[in-house]
Parts: C-alpha cells; structure tokens; sequence
C-alpha cells in the first residue's frame, strides 16, 4: 500500500515539474541571435512555428489520406483516421526538425501556411461544390443523396492539392520575401473571402435549397482574396495582430450582424436578409478593427519606403567628368526621372 | 491519499514556478548587447537605450513586429525587423505563445574600407 502511494506522489511530482523541466530544457529557447535576411545573416525567427504548422499540416493530411481509405464494407477501416493523424503528426514533426537548416523567416513560414490551407480548401470544395451542383435540399436528405466515396475523393484531393500549394508557397515564399504581415493577411483574406462568399450565395438561394450555390461563392471569394491580398501586398504591410484582430473582427462582427437582425425582429427568418445582416456586420467588424489597430504599425514610424517609386522630378544639371579607358571626358549631365529602385 | 496529492500537487507547481522566474527576467524583456557596447539602440524611431548592454521591455505585448537601429560611431549601423517567434513551454499557463527573444546579440562592424575591430573573445561574429 505504502509502496503504490510512494509511486503516485512521484508521478505528481514529476507532472508538476514537467512544464518547469520542459521551459528549461536546452533546445526550447531560442538561440539568443537575431536576424534579418541578407548580409551573411541567417533568420530563423519562423522555425517555432514552421515546426507547429508542418505537424497540424502532417495531422491534417494525414488524417484525410485516413478517411480516404476507409472501406465501407469494413468498419475496423475506420481506425485509419485516427492513425493517419498520428503519423501525420510525426512525420510533420520530424521534416523540419531533420531538414530545416537555413533560413526560416516567418513571413516565409506563414505564407507556407496559408499555401496549406487555401490548397485543403479548394481540394476538398471544389469536387464538394460539384458534386453538390444538381442537388436541391440539405446534404444527405433525399434530394441531395452523398454516397461515402465522393466525400473520401474529396479528402483525397484535399490532402494531396494542400502538400502540393503549401510546397509552391514554400518555394515562392523567399522570392515574394512577404513580412509575417502581408503572409498573414494572405491567409486571412482567403478566410474573409469564404465568409463573404458564402454568405453572398446565400443571399441568392437558401443552402438548404441549393447548397452547391453558397460553397461555390465560398470558394471562389476565398481564392479571389487570396490572390487580392497577394497583389495588395503593400496594403498589408502591417503588424502581424491587426490581421489578427481583423479576424476577430469579421467573426464578432458577423456574429453581431446576425444578433442584430434577430433582435429586431426574432421570428425573422428570411435567409437574405439574414446573410444581409451577416455580411454588413462582418464588414463594419473589419472596418472597425482595421482603423481601430492602426497604432500597432510602430515599426513603420521610422522605416524609409520600400517600395520602388519613380518620378518626373524638376529637371536638374549637373557638371560631369568621367575617366573611361584613359581618357577623360566632361559633359552635362541632366537628370529627368529620379526614383528609388 | 488525497491530501498527499494535494500537497504534492502544490509543490510541483510551486516549484515549477520558482524555477521559471528564477531563469531570467520577466517576460517581455530583452537584453540587448552589443560588442563593442556602448552603442545606442532605437526601436521604431524612439531612442530606448543610450549605451548598450540594456534591457527594453515590449510593454503591452500586442505588436509583433519592432523595427531595431543600433548606432554607435566609428562603425556600420544595424538596422533590421525583429519578429516575434513563436515558442513552446513559454510558461507555466501557456503551451504555446508569441514572444520576443529574451536576448540580442549583436557584433558591430566597421564600415566599407576599415578595419573591422577584433572580436570579442567566446563570441560568433555576426548576429
């Protein structure tokens, strides 16, 4: 008796020590070097996270690649997905930790990421919406039958197009050279995309009535914002936590949108006028957070413009004298366009 | 039983919590240094320190992002983005969390056509 008491003191003592044990092992803090890219140096200020997000991508993947092989005929088939997230997991834990040995800038990281999802969406969304195109009432009702194998198709095509769009978005990262901002604001602007999108099908036609409608704008708004906040980049060169609360501003302010309408009227069930509500207050949620975060970009206040900008300044003359193969020669030069390249 | 588990409990997370506070400073301070010190640190414009080695303290902890200028004569200026990293085990309460480097270190160099100073002995060149 005295023995198994012994033993469960020394197990609670060792869970309570684990979090102190863990924060002091070596290897958890970050080497104590800062870095910006270029210059010899060497950024690694992502890898945290390259580390987080490949082990959610590895369990993502993983547990769809599970779902897409279970056989309906076998029920012990299922356990597939469960298993497929473990491996995932640790297959996502040990890419980075064995292969990651230069640079990990966290924009880069972070547009990885973005790469990931906005390829799960569109794999998963996109055979979705056309399956779902002739249907006419909610997912599996009578009118909208949906056999096993077109969702385990589905959860194919998910897993496979997220490895291949977060594998480009790795090898486009460095070149785009995004701030952990604008690689933020991509993925977060795909999000509020499928919001808008979404709730924009549903002004049309009910989801109950045509849900192919409202996942289609779904996904073609994600993948327009997406390809917006890219092109936009500048725009979004802002502090990684104005996205942030730009994202809670777009829930809370959809989910006020909603409480709004049926506060007016509580029997109102009208489905455009809902996704009307729905959508004016996410809107006025990102308006809000967007002007009301804006003294989050302090380290703009003493950055020089990094765009290249280039102008028809007041035309100016200036002496010249070059030595060219050993001979010297004087002119004027007149500058016209002046920039910063 | 239980009230062994109870005291035990307690201790493990009392001691944890000595442990973490007895590792360095409060979170959201970072050590700047410098070799040679005595440089002069700005971040986002402001001037937080006159002479390095110092400490500066995010404050709220909101942004993600500090632009950093270290200026010290006779040598060339740094001027780069730090970026909060994501790390495990941050503390007691949080798995994970964003945090700034509790340490930069920093090897100033001289400009184009001097001669760089000798460095420091037990330190990398570079960052």
């Amino acid at each position: 008796m005295l023995r198994k008491r012994m033993k469960a003191l020394a197990l609670v003592v060792a869970l309570g020590l684990w979090p102190a044990g863990a924060a002091g092992a070596p290897g958890v803090d970050p080497a104590p070097v800062r870095a910006t890219s270029g210059g010899g140096w060497v950024d690694r200020s992502g890898f945290g996270e390259l580390v987080y997000r490949s082990m959610l991508e590895g369990y993502l993947v993983g547990s769809f690649t599970g779902f897409a092989l279970v056989d309906a005929s076998d029920p012990s088939s299922t356990l597939r997905i469960g298993l497929g997230g473990v491996i995932g997991t640790a297959v996502g834990l040990a890419v980075p930790l064995l292969l990651s040995r230069g640079e990990a800038r966290s924009g880069d990281v972070v547009l990885m990421g973005a790469g990931h999802g906005i390829g799960m969406l569109n794999g998963f969304f996109v055979p979705l919406t056309i399956q779902l195109l002739p249907c006419s009432g909610v997912l599996g009702s009578p009118a909208c039958p949906f056999p096993l194998d077109q969702s385990r198709l589905d959860a194919a095509l998910s897993a496979g197009l997220s490895l291949a769009a977060g594998g480009l978005a790795a090898y486009f990262g460095p070149r785009l050279n995004l701030s952990p901002g604008q690689a933020e604001a991509v993925g977060s602007a795909a999000l509020w995309g499928g919001v808008a999108g979404f709730f924009l099908g549903t002004t049309f036609v009910a989801y109950g009535d045509r849900p192919g409608v409202a996942l289609g704008t779904m996904v073609g708004l994600a993948d327009a914002g997406f390809l917006a906040a890219l092109y936009f980049r500048d725009f979004f060169d802002m502090d990684r936590a104005r996205i942030w609360f730009m994202d809670l501003g777009v829930g809370l302010g959809a989910g006020a949108g909603l409480a709004l309408a049926l506060f007016i009227s509580p029997s109102f069930v009208n489905h455009t006028g809902l996704s009307l509500a729905i959508l004016g207050g996410a809107a006025a949620g990102w308006a809000v957070s967007y002007f009301a975060t804006s003294g989050l970009d302090g380290f703009k206040s003493s950055a020089p413009p990094e765009k290249a900008t280039a102008h028809f300044g007041s035309p100016s003359i200036r002496p010249l004298a070059s030595l060219a193969r050993g001979e010297r020669a004087v002119g004027v030069q007149i500058d016209v366009l002046q920039g910063r390249f | 039983m239980r009230p062994h588990l109870a005291v035990a409990a307690a201790a493990g997370v009392l001691l944890s919590s000595a442990c973490a506070t007895a590792m360095g400073l409060p979170e959201g301070t970072t050590v700047i240094s410098t070799t040679p010190s005595g440089a002069k640190v700005l971040i986002n414009g402001t001037e937080v320190c006159s002479t390095t080695p110092c400490n500066w303290n995010e404050g709220d902890g909101l942004a993600q992002r500090y632009h950093l200028q270290v200026r010290k004569e006779g040598y060339r200026e740094i001027d780069f983005y730090l970026d909060k990293e994501l790390r495990f085990f941050s503390g007691f309460f949080s798995v994970v969390a964003f945090r700034m480097p509790r340490q930069v270190l920093l090897t100033l160099e001289a400009p184009d056509g001097g001669t760089p100073p000798p460095p420091a002995p037990g330190k990398a060149p570079g960052l």
